[in-house]
Formats: structure tokens, sequence, C-alpha cells
């Protein structure tokens, strides 16, 4: 059974539609690579997955469990975390104090206030500093702690690498694995083709809010998924042996 | 000649030393690079270059005129454009208006040559069939192309970049690219703080890395990513 399951969902806002039918599933210790262009819905699914958008139609379960009414903060109750683009932090708190704001609902699990000081030491440098006076990286590496430290069950990062250093971002990688090993299943939107392939063991592209191309990011073709971004009719059809098109 | 010139500028926010001493001369029409690990203090040095921040100490000066203690709008009329890592158009007007309010406010241009300004800035960065649009319909790239807009609107010899290229897909960047190389081109001078060293490298052709609030390294793209301290201080194993 997969631990989330995304079926034929449409979302969007007012009288804008930005999904159309989108359907996924998550096992435990997955990751899946989101791809697509600016625009093409990756954000607004992981809005909708977190409970911050309502759905028009469709549904999403958490092991079985059907949690399409259920607001956000009982998601993330329920363990669905999701690190959301553009920071989001409480300027007035320490960067301590905004990673320790789910800690009272936080599961036991591997992310301790000392095991995210050691993934991130700018944050531990910074630890006593309010959020509003940390840099724009800094910040971020304060989004993603506050998330892991709340020992999720999915994981939603929104382009968590964006604004930090490409050491960071090494290190935050090389960690991914044994978040994963914990059972947590990882839903990634991440602009780095390379690095999305390398992180997931299987890749979903969207355009214009329709799953275009699902397929296993191992032996997925680099340029075909490109294409696939911009349906440009340069896409293979087919994509390849593993890649599948859907129209 | 050198266009913009930083002498020995700190900046201190509490206890805590943000630069320490930074020294930089920048020709005109050069496109500078700079990068350094999260909290080194690039954000600051351009907030301190456009005027949103006053330096505890040191001078910034433009074609040779000191302007440290000029207010950022003086500086936007002087010729220094820039752009925010967030871009935050003005949602309910469109697209030309956002372009156009830079053009009257930052560039003191009347109602004519406002209009050709903007419409050129929108031109010059892919945004023209988006003129009418309202801005909080843009998409990522869009948005950052109006930023970019915004700044050009203004009409400035030196353009001042925060990570624009962050957030934007392997074409997206590309495109993006495209549009900052023309610019440079047709001579504007800028300076680009990116944490995504394939755009840098594909236009600047000098790049310093900040570390703890000073100059950890000066030359060019490829003397920094083969360089060992840069290497241990910013960019890890995993680039160059």
């Amino acid at each position: 059974m997969s631990t989330l399951a995304v079926r034929g969902l449409d979302a969007g806002y007012e009288d804008f539609q930005a999904l159309f039918g989108v359907s996924l599933d998550l096992a435990a210790g997955e990751t899946v690579a989101l791809v697509g262009a600016n625009g093409a819905g990756k954000t607004t699914l992981l809005m909708t997955v977190a409970g911050a958008l309502r759905p028009w139609r469709g549904g999403i379960t958490l092991d079985g469990t059907d949690i399409t009414g259920q607001p956000d903060y009982q998601r993330a109750r329920s363990g669905v975390v999701l690190v959301p683009e553009g920071r989001r932090l409480f300027g007035s708190l320490t960067a301590e104090e905004n990673i320790l704001v789910p800690a009272g609902r936080r599961e036991a699990g591997p992310w301790t206030l000392e095991a995210l000081y050691e993934l991130f030491p700018m944050v531990a440098a910074r630890r006593s500093h309010r959020a509003a006076l940390l840099s724009g990286g800094e910040q971020q590496a304060v989004a993603i702690a506050r998330a892991l430290a709340a020992n999720p069950r999915v994981l939603l990062l929104d382009e968590v690498s964006l604004g930090l250093a490409p050491a960071i971002v090494d290190a935050f990688y090389q960690l991914l694995p044994a978040i994963q090993a914990s059972g947590v299943s990882v839903l990634l939107v991440e602009q780095d083709v390379d690095r999305a392939l390398a992180a997931s063991s299987r890749t979903v592209c969207l355009l214009e809010g329709r799953v275009v191309m699902t397929g296993e990011s191992a032996s997925l073709d680099r340029d075909a998924l490109i294409a696939a971004y911009f349906g440009s009719p340069s896409a293979p059809p087919g994509a390849g042996d593993t890649g599948r098109v859907r129209t | 000649m050198t266009l913009l010139q930083v002498e020995d500028v700190h900046q201190q926010f509490g206890a805590l030393k943000v630069l320490n001493g930074i020294s930089l001369a920048v020709p005109e029409g050069q496109a500078l690079g700079v990068v350094g690990p999260n909290g080194a203090g690039k954000t600051t040095l351009i907030d301190i270059v456009a005027g949103g921040r006053r330096p505890g100490r040191g001078r910034v000066r433009l074609a040779g005129h000191d302007v440290t203690t000029a207010s950022p709008g003086h500086r936007v009329r002087l010729g220094v454009g820039r752009t925010y890592q967030v871009p935050r158009p003005f949602g309910s007007m469109t697209v030309f208006e956002n372009a156009l309010v830079a053009a009257v406010r930052g560039a003191d241009l009347r109602r004519q040559a406002a209009h050709a300004a903007a419409y050129a800035a929108l031109a010059r960065t892919g945004l023209a069939a988006k003129a009418n649009v309202r801005a909080h319909r843009l998409t990522l790239l869009e948005r950052k192309r109006l930023e970019l807009a915004r700044a050009l609107a203004t009409q400035p010899s030196v353009l001042l970049l925060d990570e624009i290229a962050g957030g934007l897909t392997e074409p997206e960047t590309d495109a993006l690219i495209g549009t900052i190389r023309a610019v440079h081109e047709a001579g504007t001078t800028i300076i680009w703080v990116e944490h995504i060293m394939r755009a840098l490298t594909q236009v600047v052709e000098r790049a310093v890395c900040l570390a703890d609030g000073r100059l950890l390294f000066d030359g060019t793209p490829g003397q920094m990513l083969a360089d060992p301290e840069v290497r241990r201080a910013y960019l890890g194993g995993s680039v160059g």
C-alpha cells in the first residue's frame, strides 16, 4: 500500500485551474522527483497535498486513510510536512524558536536539535538570532530544519536548494538517503535535473497541470525529460524505454 | 575607468560582523560575479551599494563621486539599479504599469519617455506580450523577468542582481542568461550575486568570493572554480 496516494486531483485558484486529474503514489521510504517548467503546477500540487489548498476534485490518502478534507495543521500532525517555497519564517522569533515551533507535536525520531545543527552548522551559529535578521540562505536552512524537526512521514520539499551555497546543497542531498532509510517518503521539487534524477527513485513530469511523463529516475532519458517540460514536439513518443507519455 | 568603488566597508548587526573591510573597484562595463557561503554578506554588500543600508564604516563611490550617504532613490537616479531575491511586483498592477513606475520614479522620466523606457525594458526581458497581464498572474520566471525589467526601466549604468537565477528550471535559466548577457553586451556594468555557478560563469569575466565578511578570492571564474580555498569554504566537492 502506498504511504501517500493522490487520485485524480483537480485544483486551482478562483477561476484558474492549475491541476488536471493528477495521480501519484509514494511508497514508504521512496523519493519521487517532480519536475516541470515554472507554472506547470508543481507548487500547487505540493500545497494541495499539504492541505494548504483544497482540491476541486479528487482525493488524497495517507496510509489508506482519506485526508482530503483535513486542514493543513491536522495534516502536519499526521506527518505530512511541507517546506514551502520562499522561507516563511516567524521573523521575530529566533532561528531555534522557529525550529521548535512544531516541537509540541513532534514525533520521536532522528531529527533532534543536535542532529539538525549538525546538518546545518550555519544555523547552529545563528541559533539565537532573530529569523528576520538572517540572510536569505540561512532562512532557507531554518525552514528545512523546522520541517525535519517534526520528524515527518511524508516530506514535501519545494526547491529546498534555493539560495543555499553549493556545499550546503551537497550536504543536504548526501543526507537524503538517511532520511529515506528512516522510512520517510519524499516528494521533491528540484530545478537541477541531474540532482533530481540522482536523488529520486521515480520522476514525474508535469506540463500545464497534467502528468505527461513518469519513469524510473535511473534510466530516464534526460533530454526527453527536458523536452517533456515544454511539451516540445522533439520529445520522442513514449520517451524511451522506461518513460511513459500520457496525453 | 572605475565606475563603482567600495572602500573598506564594514557592517555589523548587533554583535554579528557581516562585512569586515571589503574593498572592491569595478571598471565600467565589467560583469562581476559575487559568490560566498550563506551569511557571508553578499546581499548586505548589494544593499550598501544600492543605498538601502549605510555602512558602519567605509565609502561607496560612483564614477568618482562619494554616494555613501545618498538615499536609495537618489542612487537609482544616479544609475544604480537592483533586483531583489524575492520579487515583489505590485500584484494588482499590470506588467507594463510595474515597469512604468520604475521608469517614472527611478529614471525621473516624463510621460512619453517613461512609456518608451518601460516598453523597451519589457521588450529586452521578453515580457512585451505580457504587458497587460496583472503581475500576480505571472509565473516565477516571468516575475524574475519583471524584476529585471523594473531595474532596467530605471536605466542603470550599474545593475545589481541578487540571486535572480534561483528557482528556475534549466531551460528557463538559459533563457534568462541570454537576456542578462545581452544587457551586459549593451554596455551595462553588472554585479551579480548568484549560487547557480552555471549561470554566473556564462556571463561574468571576473568573480569574487566573500567569506566571513572578507574577500576570500578575486579573479576569473575559471580560477575561482579551481581555487582550493573557495572549494573548501563554498563550493564543496561537486561543482567545477
